[in-house]
């Protein structure tokens, strides 16, 4: 290494400029950058989705996955459309693609035909891919400690609206990472929900599609991060190591990031609202 | 083939050629995202939008110039905007004042020589945007005069100059704030 001497004194005169430019310049060679990500995977896959025979140009295994899915679905007609770009919030891709007619529950997911390990301790949504209607109808419920276990993290929710207190019912999944479902109904002996809060860690990988047409913009903010804004019906896939599951969202959804950990919130309300109610979380 | 036949084979619908010019390029955009807002995945974001962006407006870009300098100049675009943002500025800001030096080295002085490297971001990140972006350019990611001059569109006497200010005033902040670049270090290894 060609170490200079180092950055030099500020009180000395101008004609140390050089050594002081010098100085600087090497110094800024030692920076320690974060390791590059895949960039050219994420950005080929923005432009051209469909699966490449050099696909294992970096790519991760989980992407490999998500195309693989791509193209399972691609392949139910109900389904099919033209994926025309991508975002990404933490945990959560997010593929627009060309509108379709609305998609329904008894959309049919084909499974792979592979033995699968069984994994007991933790609940799981059914092997099958059965869609899932309801935030109540999640299995898995559970204590705010456990799930808090699970997570391997501090659960946290909404301040907003006032006097919404701790959530009514807490439900954990283990979908290849932890996900954690807060839900608060409308009165304590209702079965109707008002808010889904879900907390996803970063070892989820959750897909959606959703339509997009000109004029749509569903890139927002929370705290001044980049989120996203969901209102059209949209399904969403869960990657676990026993295929995957997919569920019919039909509220609004708001998806952002705290930390490590992917947020998504369910609600009737407007994107304002639902913004209030994310930064309100504490 | 050269960067300009790769250009062309893009601007045909050629995704391969692009990706070889994403691989080239990308570790560079990446870190100047990354160096302007503080942040790996704000980064990450910020250079495939930037890949993204670039792609769709190929056909303003003249194939007979260095195309790092005009893709840094996106990113730099971008991030700016990314940062423009108060919210987003506020908790950049919240969270420089707590950063530590990450843990990168075991040996020992290069762990010191990262720590000054840190420190010196760290200062550089004190001065007004417009001194940030070309000392990054400059000295972090070492582009020549005349490339940075192509990333932020100047004159290269242009660059001197801004150049000679900046490091004028990061000189300041360094007098004030960090005294850990001031330390004597031995002159050879």
């Amino acid at each position: 290494m060609n170490d200079q001497p180092t950055l030099t004194p500020p009180e000395l005169p101008n004609e140390n400029a050089e050594k002081w430019e010098a100085a600087v310049q090497d110094t800024a060679r030692h920076f320690a950058y974060p390791p590059t990500p895949d960039i050219a995977g994420v950005v080929r896959a923005r432009l051209n989705p469909l699966p490449r025979r050099r696909l294992a140009h970096g790519l991760r295994l989980a992407w490999a996955a998500l195309l693989a899915l791509v193209v399972m679905t691609l392949a139910v007609p109900e389904t099919r459309a033209f994926v025309l770009d991508m975002l990404r919030i933490g945990a959560v891709r997010i593929f627009l693609v060309e509108p379709t007619p609305t998609p329904t529950l008894s959309t049919p997911i084909e499974e792979t035909p592979t033995s699968r390990p069984t994994r007991t301790p933790r609940a799981t949504l059914p092997p099958d891919p059965t869609p899932i209607r309801s935030s109540l109808d999640l299995p898995g419920q559970t204590t705010l400690a456990d799930a808090e276990r699970q997570l391997g993290s501090p659960i946290l929710w909404p301040a907003y609206p006032p006097g919404l207190g701790a959530p009514d019912r807490v439900y954990a999944q283990w979908l290849g990472g932890t996900v954690v479902t807060l839900v608060w109904l409308k009165s304590a002996d209702s079965t109707q929900v008002e808010l889904t809060l879900q907390i996803l860690n970063n070892q989820v990988v959750a897909t959606k599609y959703y339509p997009w047409e000109d004029g749509n913009d569903q890139l927002t903010e929370v705290n001044g991060r980049r989120a996203v804004w969901l209102t059209d019906v949209h399904e969403v896939f869960f990657f676990t190591p026993d295929g995957q599951v997919s569920r019919l969202v039909d509220g609004n959804v708001l998806i952002w990031e705290i930390g490590h950990l992917t947020y998504r919130l369910e609600t009737d309300r407007s994107l304002e609202e639902a913004t209030r109610i994310a930064e309100s979380i504490q | 083939m050269t960067e300009a036949d790769l250009v062309n084979q893009v601007r045909g619908g050629d995704t391969d050629a692009w990706e070889i010019l994403i691989l080239t390029h990308q570790e560079a955009v990446f870190r100047l995202a990354y160096l302007m807002l503080g942040d790996a995945r704000d980064a990450e974001e910020i250079a495939q939008d930037t890949f993204m962006r670039a792609y769709h407006s190929l056909d303003t870009f003249d194939a007979a110039r260095p195309l790092r300098p005009w893709l840094l100049r996106i990113a730099a675009n971008l991030a700016r905007n990314r940062r423009r943002s108060l919210g987003r500025y506020i908790h950049h800001v919240a969270r420089m004042a707590r950063l530590n030096p990450e843990p990168v080295s075991d040996v020992e002085h290069d762990a010191a020589r990262r720590a000054e490297a840190q420190a010196l971001w760290r200062a550089v990140q004190q001065l007004e945007p417009v001194d940030q972006e070309i000392i990054y350019l400059r000295f972090f990611l070492e582009l020549s005069v005349e490339e940075t001059a192509e990333a932020l569109n100047i004159a290269t006497g242009t660059v001197k100059s801004r150049l000679h200010r900046a490091l004028g005033r990061l000189r300041g902040v360094v007098a004030s704030n960090f005294p850990i670049l001031w330390k004597e270090q031995p002159a050879d290894e």
